[in-house]
């Protein structure tokens, strides 16, 4: 049986007149990383703050570990959120801002632990008390974000980058069952993201943690992520592996948002050995598709496409005269016109010397039938 | 040619600074003088005259010693300044706790009526002080209250609250919420977050707020002497004195007030720490 750390059923969020998220089911596996990944006002991070508490949902229900936490305050809620701003504690020093969520957790200076009566609650009203515990605790965060020895240090000392560790690091140190990040990245330089990609999935393979990450950035889903579900417009559209996103997109929107595509929309029809569709008098071979009635075209990848004579007996080969052309130093892309005005971008890579094509050339062009997707609406 | 432009501009920013200090120091000078010259004048050997005499300190040494100076009888300035002092000191903490909660109250919540409720709050702040002193008067008359340094306490939270209200709200809006969305993540309930996160970070507006109260309180003079009856706060008390005159020892109290004042203050911006 699989473990889930989160379930959601039917959650709803409406904000006055606007609904947010649209009757989201999802389910994530305990220690995997799921991405939601979406356009700007696609309801991913409202999503997040429906887990993490900050929001209730208007229908449905959340999930964490089996138990029904849609009505429970996030401050009694097993999930830590790393926020877009850090929002680190600038009157704290970084062993304090790391040490909160323990002291308020009541790993305080008395030896007790968990959230005692009122007595125990007013003492943690009159100081945030501290103990060997934590500090050790602590100590072992910040070498897990490997900034160790900067207890002492204010925050303001620190650079974006260093904020950011040091924000993972005030999350992580309560063992949260889920750890929910907020476009976390996003304030950081390129080159420093990518390093923090690639560490953000080491960390989450190494705690065995499950993570959920916000982002719009589809480079950096595919790079982190066990599993994306891409939104839009409030629900989920595909839930995948990053391969299955990318190779078998289920709807135009998936295959129009992740990476660059061709799309052609046109009617759909099963044949002897397969299916088509007809857009402009032409026919298109593509796979076929059990739920034929809601299709609304197909998709091939600019890669995917194959150019001069290794196009011609393909499924579908076709005439093309090339209207573009971009030099990208490993590969070229190409612009191409059909003789009904369909255009298709298709990439080309540059394996001998001489082998570029130019603008206004005729060429083949052709693509394998598997090759291509057949996309629902 | 670039160079003569160069030099040219140097030196025009050369006289401009020049300029610049010379009309800080007037600036200065304006607002300093007058009370470097009541200072001096407490030392001024001389009863009347606001000639210079020679120095003295022996109009300290006999207010000190409970004599009376000129007029001014030491018992009463000491009974002025305590009612001042207790007023004041009551008027801050009041002023303050209800300020921060109804700036609270403004900057979080939505509700109807609330731009009028914000122009009511703020309006002691823009009304007239002696509009303010006869209709605080009325009221207690009418409510049959006894007039007294507790009728002068109530009258100063009434403006006092609009003025910490003012200055917390403005720190509010500066605040980003979303520390307090970490804090009770990381399972900080509400009290715990206004506890240990969000008044720590606004510690310097409800500070300022408290400071401009206190010294609103301190000096206000209209709204009080309607609204004291028989007692007496400084600013009353001098008023007394100044219009028979001016004597040594108003001089001396004065003079003593802006050293426990200056002394205040700077006490308040330690307490308050850094700003973020």
């Amino acid at each position: 049986m699989t473990d889930y750390d989160v379930r959601l059923e039917g959650v709803t969020k409406r904000f006055d007149d606007v609904v947010a998220v649209n009757d989201v089911d999802l389910r994530v596996e305990s220690g995997k990383f799921l991405t939601l990944l979406g356009p700007s006002g696609c309801g991913k991070t409202t999503l997040l703050r429906c887990i993490d508490g900050f929001e209730t949902p208007t229908e449905g229900a959340v999930y964490i570990k089996d138990e029904d936490v849609t009505n429970v305050p996030p401050f009694e809620r097993n999930t830590s959120m790393v926020f877009q701003s850090y929002a680190l504690f600038p009157h704290m020093t970084v062993g304090e801002n790391v040490a909160f969520g323990l002291q308020m957790q009541g790993v305080d200076g008395s030896g007790e632990t968990g959230r005692g009566g009122v007595g125990q609650a007013v003492k943690r009203l009159v100081r945030r008390g501290s103990n060997e515990e934590i500090e050790s605790r602590v100590e072992e965060m910040l070498e897990l974000v490997e900034l160790p020895g900067t207890k002492d240090r204010q925050i303001s000392e620190l650079s974006g980058g260093q904020q950011q560790r040091i924000a993972l690091a005030r999350a992580l140190i309560t063992e949260p069952a889920v750890l929910l990040l907020d476009e976390p990245l996003g304030a950081l330089d390129l080159k420093l993201r990518q390093n923090m990609q690639v560490e953000l999935k080491n960390l989450q393979e190494e705690l065995n943690t499950t993570f959920i990450y916000v982002t719009h950035d589809q480079e950096e889903a595919l790079t982190m992520s066990d599993q994306i579900a891409v939104m839009n417009d409030g629900h989920v559209e595909q839930l995948g592996t990053a391969t299955e996103i990318y190779e078998e997109p289920a709807t135009e929107f998936v295959a129009d948002f992740i990476g660059e595509t061709n799309l052609v929309r046109g009617d759909y029809s099963d044949t002897a050995d397969g299916a088509a569709i007809d857009r402009n008098g032409r026919t298109y071979v593509v796979p076929s598709n059990p739920e034929a009635d809601a299709t609304a075209g197909f998709a091939v990848r600019p890669e995917k496409i194959r150019i001069g004579d290794e196009a011609a007996g393909l499924d579908n080969s076709f005439r093309a005269t090339i209207i573009d052309e971009i030099y990208k130093g490993n590969l070229g892309k190409f612009v191409v016109e059909l003789d009904d005005g369909g255009r298709f971008t298709v990439d080309m890579q540059i394996r001998d010397q001489g082998s570029y094509l130019q603008t206004g050339e005729t060429v083949q062009i052709g693509w394998a039938a598997e090759n291509s997707v057949v996309l629902t609406e | 040619m670039m160079g003569a432009f160069r030099r040219a501009r140097a030196a025009l920013f050369e006289r401009g600074a020049g300029l610049l200090v010379a009309q800080t120091a007037f600036v200065y000078l304006f607002l300093y003088l007058p009370i470097a010259v009541l200072i001096t004048l407490s030392f001024n050997d001389s009863r009347y005259a606001v000639v210079w005499q020679g120095f003295t300190t022996k109009w300290y040494t006999a207010l000190l010693q409970g004599e009376t100076v000129a007029r001014v009888d030491p018992t009463a300035a000491w009974n002025a300044l305590l009612n001042s002092v207790e007023i004041a000191v009551a008027m801050v903490v009041i002023s303050t706790v209800f300020g921060t909660m109804l700036a609270f109250a403004l900057d979080r919540y939505d509700f109807p009526g609330k731009r009028l409720f914000t122009g009511v709050v703020f309006m002691p702040i823009i009304i007239p002080s002696i509009v303010m002193g006869i209709s605080l008067l009325l009221f207690f008359n009418i409510a049959g209250i006894q007039l007294g340094t507790g009728t002068a306490i109530i009258g100063h939270v009434a403006f006092g609250i609009s003025f910490v209200a003012v200055v917390v709200a403005a720190r509010l809006q500066t605040f980003d919420q979303t520390m307090e969305e970490a804090a009770m993540d990381l399972g900080a309930n509400e009290l715990e977050t206004l506890r240990f996160v969000t008044l720590p970070m606004i510690k310097p507006g409800i500070f300022a707020g408290a400071l401009l109260a206190f010294a609103m309180s301190f000096d206000d003079y209209v709204v009080t002497f309607f609204i004291i009856g028989q007692e007496n706060t400084l600013p009353i008390f001098f008023f007394g004195m100044v219009r028979q005159g001016i004597s040594p020892g108003v001089n001396v109290v004065a003079a003593l007030i802006i050293v426990v004042t200056m002394a205040l203050v700077a006490v308040a911006q330690w307490f308050q720490g850094p700003t973020w």
